[in-house]
């Protein structure tokens, strides 16, 4: 069954060839058998997971309407607001923490009645890109477990590679649902800004965050994308009404007349010679289908990482300010008072990489600096906007590699955080630029899965999605489940 | 503009003021960190912005953006803090308190 797609698992539901409880049950013992080599789920709720899926077993005998991902199963990532199971972000500052309320993404996949497995480890607040910053310990590669799953939807990415749930949920702030699915060989989507609420999703960096799915395919990501995004006004005043929310209606459509924009400056580091002929050959593929592919020009995406680690701990230190010890997070009891009982309890609470993170966002916001660095990083978020614009003059769409290589080995690149920090070189753009990107694998490298991202124009999920699914009809890339996860 | 020397006093206010107590190996490796991360922030102090592409941020008024009404300040505490108010923009502009590189 794990080998199956969400749309075929879906049709054999529909069909009564197989119950959402065996379902559930496949995918419980996979975890229970799996999870202990790559670390990727650090919540299993058994017990209501099953009881749902009974549920939607008995909506299924009444003949009750039924969307197309009921009884399907998922995982989320911990950093979304669940009621009924902890919402931990892999801090020790919200050990045990009991959300009242659920994310607005989790209430519209339980409203469509899918199964939820559990919670998935990530980097701690979503601050990483390797899946080692979690009090749950790093999520080891399906692939290889010496390497990096990527981050900060890392135990996702690794929960979908090893097929331990056919889709889970992740965030992306700087490239953390795209930059692990790369790593993981699977396909990730982040939408443009505003497609999904970020209602009970915990903040890292308000103005970047986006949530989205992540699944094996990009047909799987449109199912999953249909009914995780919505309009969510009361709760969330940056999600936007879109005209649509079926993001399947354009899959079947034809890519030939499509023009493509290849941005020089993605194209010139490529330390690898078998990752460039991937994306040469993927190029190819789009070529026989029709496309037509253009250089094009993003003079200002070099600034992208002083503009990102800018605005990103900035946003970071004011949304982590929160954790206190007073009404959230961890509290250390023994202080003399109440300012130390703050200091104690936030240090006591954060991982190495937080902060980090906190104080640089601090520093850049101290007395008198945001406007040297704050508001200069926001302007710079603004040329890029503007290249990508001047990019839609001439092209439908853009093609990058989604990283800069494949997944690294655990522990290589810790104690270097700007090293750490140019893997993200590559998703960045399409974050400060409020655009769509997905990735898809496109090959192996060494055993390692790499990634090729399609960026869309704003609110152009559809298009990439269309896109990727085309792609994928002519190839096998995704289908591919690394050999111990396969039977 | 001019930047602050990052050194284990600027990090130990900085620290100070985002509530967090570090003990010495840290702060020292936050000290190696924060500076290497200074060269991305000083790196765009070379990037030109022409005029007509200037984030949404630098024209918001936040006086256009309230609609509910503001009033004078009528304590002392209040007051002192109207010494940085800029009428025109509506923002508090305060003083660099991070000794800076002259």
């Amino acid at each position: 069954m794990h080998h199956k797609t969400i749309r075929q698992l879906s049709e054999l539901l529909r069909k009564k060839e197989i119950s959402s409880l065996e379902l559930t049950d496949h995918f419980l013992n996979r975890v229970q058998r799996h999870n202990k080599a790559i670390n990727a789920v650090t919540h299993l709720d058994e017990k209501r997971s099953r009881e749902q899926a009974k549920k939607v077993d008995e909506k299924r005998v009444k003949k009750e309407n039924l969307s197309q991902i009921a009884g399907i199963p998922l995982l989320n990532k911990d950093i979304f607001c669940t009621q009924y199971e902890p919402t931990t972000c892999s801090s020790k500052a919200l050990k045990g923490y009991l959300s009242p309320f659920n994310a607005t993404i989790v209430n519209n996949c339980i409203d469509a009645d899918m199964v939820m497995l559990g919670k998935c480890n990530m980097d701690e607040f979503a601050m990483g890109g390797s899946n080692e910053n979690s009090v749950d310990g790093p999520v080891k590669n399906p692939w290889n477990h010496d390497y990096v799953p990527g981050g900060s939807s890392g135990g996702s990415a690794a929960a979908v590679s090893a097929r331990l749930c056919p889709a889970a949920t992740g965030t992306d702030t700087g490239g953390s649902i795209r930059q692990p699915a790369a790593f993981c060989g699977i396909t990730g989507i982040k939408p443009s800004y505003g497609v999904i609420s970020r209602y009970g999703m915990i903040a890292f960096a308000s103005s970047l965050d986006q949530a989205g799915p992540m699944a094996a395919t990009a047909d799987d990501c449109a199912i999953l994308l249909s009914h995780m995004a919505s309009h969510d006004p009361t709760n969330d005043m940056t999600s936007v009404k879109q005209q649509c929310y079926d993001y399947t209606s354009d899959l079947e459509q034809k890519v030939d007349g499509l023009k493509i924009g290849l941005p020089k400056q993605y194209f010139t580091g490529f330390g690898d010679k078998k990752a460039e002929q991937l994306m040469l050959d993927a190029i190819e593929e789009y070529k026989k289908l029709g496309v037509r592919f253009i250089e094009i020009d993003l003079p200002d995406v070099k600034h992208c990482i002083s503009a990102y680690y800018t605005i990103a701990p900035c946003e970071a230190s004011s949304n982590l300010a929160r954790f206190d010890g007073n009404v959230y997070g961890h509290r250390c009891e023994k202080s003399e008072n109440i300012e130390s009982m703050y200091a104690k309890s936030r240090s006591d609470s954060f991982g190495k990489e937080v902060k980090r993170r906190i104080i640089t966002g601090t520093y850049a916001l101290s007395s008198g600096y945001s406007d040297d660095y704050y508001k200069k990083a926001q302007n710079i978020r603004n040329l890029i906007r503007h290249d990508f614009d001047e990019a839609w003059e001439k092209v439908d769409m853009v093609m990058a590699p989604t990283t800069p290589s494949t997944a690294f080995k655990l522990n290589e690149l810790r104690g270097d955080p700007i090293k750490m920090y140019q893997q993200d070189v590559y998703t960045i753009p399409v974050n400060l630029a409020e655009l769509p990107a997905l990735s898809m694998p496109i090959g192996f490298v060494n055993g390692l899965p790499i990634g090729l991202q399609l960026i869309g124009k704003k609110w152009g999920e559809k298009a990439i999605l269309n896109c990727a699914h085309q792609y994928q009809k002519i190839t096998d890339w995704h289908q591919r489940i690394p050999d111990i996860y396969s039977d | 503009m001019a930047h602050c020397t990052i050194d284990i006093k600027v990090v130990e206010k900085i620290a100070k003021t985002a509530a967090l107590e570090l003990d010495k190996e840290m702060m020292l490796e936050i000290v190696s960190d924060l500076k290497k991360i200074a060269i991305l922030f000083e790196a765009m102090d070379k990037i030109e912005i022409c005029p007509t592409k200037l984030s949404d941020f630098n024209k918001i008024n936040c006086a256009e953006l309230r609609d509910d009404i503001t009033q004078e300040a009528d304590t002392k505490a209040d007051k002192c803090c109207y010494r940085y108010h800029d009428a025109e923009t509506g923002y508090f502009t305060v003083p660099k308190v991070l000794n800076n590189e002259k």
